[in-house]
């Protein structure tokens, strides 16, 4: 019996699409159209990650733990984008959401990010105070756990230059497990 | 306006052509950024006013480009596009299928040599992409650091000093930046260690797309490699990290292709010849089994079994194979089947013709 496509639920499914993140492996079985019109034979093209259902699967889990309380009616004033619509989509609606959803999107960012803050470009203009480095070294200080987590990350550089994947999947889920506690904490 | 041939359509992107480092394991390298304006509303949520402003805003940019930088930049309305030229623009990967889903509201500039591509109203207001040959994430990443200097100038983005660009979604949140780098990995599938160097790849914060047809084989073994996080690091750090790792990839997909050679030359011989006989005498194909057989042909070329074939003829016909650009080489709309034939006279006539 073919399998039916599991987007448009009428073709044959001939495409099997395996993605792998974070060690977890997910499947998509779609026809030939529905697999291009999701871009998947766009090869070149940039992953379109499925937000979705990653941040919304990332946003239970997250308030689960940490009882983050949000109810999905509050609005960002600005262009009524509602916590539920940002929750269901993954898409906030302008700059200002990031202030008014900003208890939920924090742990957020623990979770998916490389890091709390942004360490990179800035707009001309607006080059970074000196002021606001020092306050990132403190924080980094203050946080005690940091510094041992930048060492881990360093050692797990290292293992995966030697190719060394078992020693990097073990690296790597110490400094998940101590970026959990930061968490906590 | 509407069904003109825009400058584009005829021509092959640059990067198709060139030759950069590692080139006989990477295809190409993309730096994607995202960048929204500080006073419009995101457009999952904007109204038409509002695109309207964002279109103008690109238009004005692309002027602005063409007098900065090197080149020609050309701003396109995708509403004054047909749906076939869209869609020439997504197979040669200047745009992603998504923009076209809104082609009332949204645009795209590019450069004349097709390495930078802006996309207008897709997931953000602007999407700045830089496409080279081979491994090249630094001077992709410059290029499109160069690009943002510009379009800062004109437009006043969304910025946040503790988070950065601000995006549409979360997962681009900081730098915006999105690397995607495509590896042609045949003797990591042929010898079964992909899975683990994917996942291996995985646990260092790289995210690894292949694109599977019936059976376990990746379409033509091609393997896209891309950042996780976009938050806490550094563009250059970000490029480096991205780099070192591809490098290793590189590496074991060489070490790889050499011991397949020295255990089983004959047989690796045999299944290039075989792929090299089928496309240049076959009548009909479909892209699946196009996509098989010039992976094959192009590691023949690369190992130098097949040494009178350019490699480049891979990249090149892995686009013009392309539905669209089938359709738009032939003038006219085609059945599948008709499609098949030219596909087939396409592979025939370009690796024989050489």
């Amino acid at each position: 019996m073919a399998m039916r496509c599991e987007r448009c639920g009428e073709h044959e499914a001939t495409v099997r699409i395996t993605r792998i993140q974070n060690g977890e492996k997910q499947e998509m079985h779609l026809c030939a159209d529905c697999a291009a019109e999701e871009g998947y034979f766009a090869w070149s093209f940039e992953p379109q990650f499925p937000t979705h259902g990653l941040l919304g699967g990332l946003m239970e889990g997250v308030s689960g733990r940490r009882r983050v309380a949000v109810p999905g009616s509050t609005r960002c004033e600005r262009c009524g984008r509602t916590y539920r619509d940002f929750a269901q989509t993954g898409f906030l609606g302008c700059a200002d959401c990031y202030e008014v959803f900003d208890t939920a999107i924090e742990p957020l960012i623990k979770r998916m990010q490389g890091g709390p803050e942004h360490r990179g470009k800035t707009p001309r203009g607006r080059e970074r105070s000196s002021g606001s480095q020092a306050g990132g070294m403190d924080e980094a200080r203050s946080e005690g756990g940091t510094v041992s987590v930048e060492v881990l990350r360093e050692e797990l550089k290292e293992a995966v230059s030697r190719e060394d994947y078992e020693r990097a999947a073990e690296l790597r889920d110490r400094i998940r497990e101590l970026e959990a506690k930061d968490d906590e904490g | 306006m509407r069904g003109e041939e825009p400058d584009f359509v005829r021509r092959l992107s640059r990067w198709i052509e060139g030759n950069g480092s590692a080139s006989d394991i990477v295809i190409s390298s993309r730096v994607r950024l995202a960048r929204n304006l500080k006073r419009v509303p995101f457009p999952p949520v904007m109204e038409r006013g509002d695109a309207e402003e964002v279109l103008e805003a690109a238009e004005g940019a692309a002027r602005f480009l063409q007098c900065r930088m090197e080149g020609n930049y050309d701003y396109y309305p995708l509403r004054d596009m047909t749906e076939l030229h869209q869609w020439v623009l997504v197979e040669k990967h200047l745009i992603s299928p998504q923009l076209t889903k809104s082609s009332a509201l949204s645009g795209v500039t590019v450069s004349e040599d097709e390495a930078v591509s802006i996309m207008v109203n897709e997931e953000d207001h602007f999407r700045i992409q830089c496409l080279f040959p081979g491994l090249n994430l630094r001077e992709a990443w410059e290029t499109a650091d160069a690009v943002d200097d510009v379009l800062e100038e004109v437009v006043s983005y969304a910025y946040d000093e503790k988070l950065g660009y601000l995006t549409t979604c979360p997962t681009n949140l900081g730098t915006g930046m999105r690397v995607s780098v495509m590896t042609h990995l045949p003797g990591l599938v042929m010898s079964e260690m992909i899975d683990s160097v994917i996942s291996g790849l995985s646990k260092v914060g790289a995210v690894v797309r292949g694109l599977y047809g019936e059976g376990s084989e990746a379409q033509g073994n091609l393997f896209q490699i891309s950042n996780r996080t976009t938050l806490g690091h550094d563009e250059a750090t970000i490029v480096e990290d991205m780099s070192a790792v591809l490098r290793e990839v590189v590496q074991k997909e060489r070490s790889i292709r050499e011991t397949i050679y020295r255990r089983d030359r004959t047989s690796l011989e045999d299944k290039v010849y075989r792929a090299h006989g089928l496309l240049t005498n076959a009548r009909m194909m479909s892209s699946e089994e196009a996509m098989q057989l010039l992976s094959m042909l192009r590691l023949g070329i690369d190992m130098n079994i097949l040494s009178h074939i350019s490699p480049v003829v891979f990249q090149e016909l892995t686009i013009r194979m392309r539905p669209s650009m089938i359709q738009r080489e032939a003038g006219e709309s085609l059945k599948p089947e008709q499609r098949d034939v030219r596909r087939a006279t396409l592979m025939r006539e370009r690796i024989t013709g050489q």
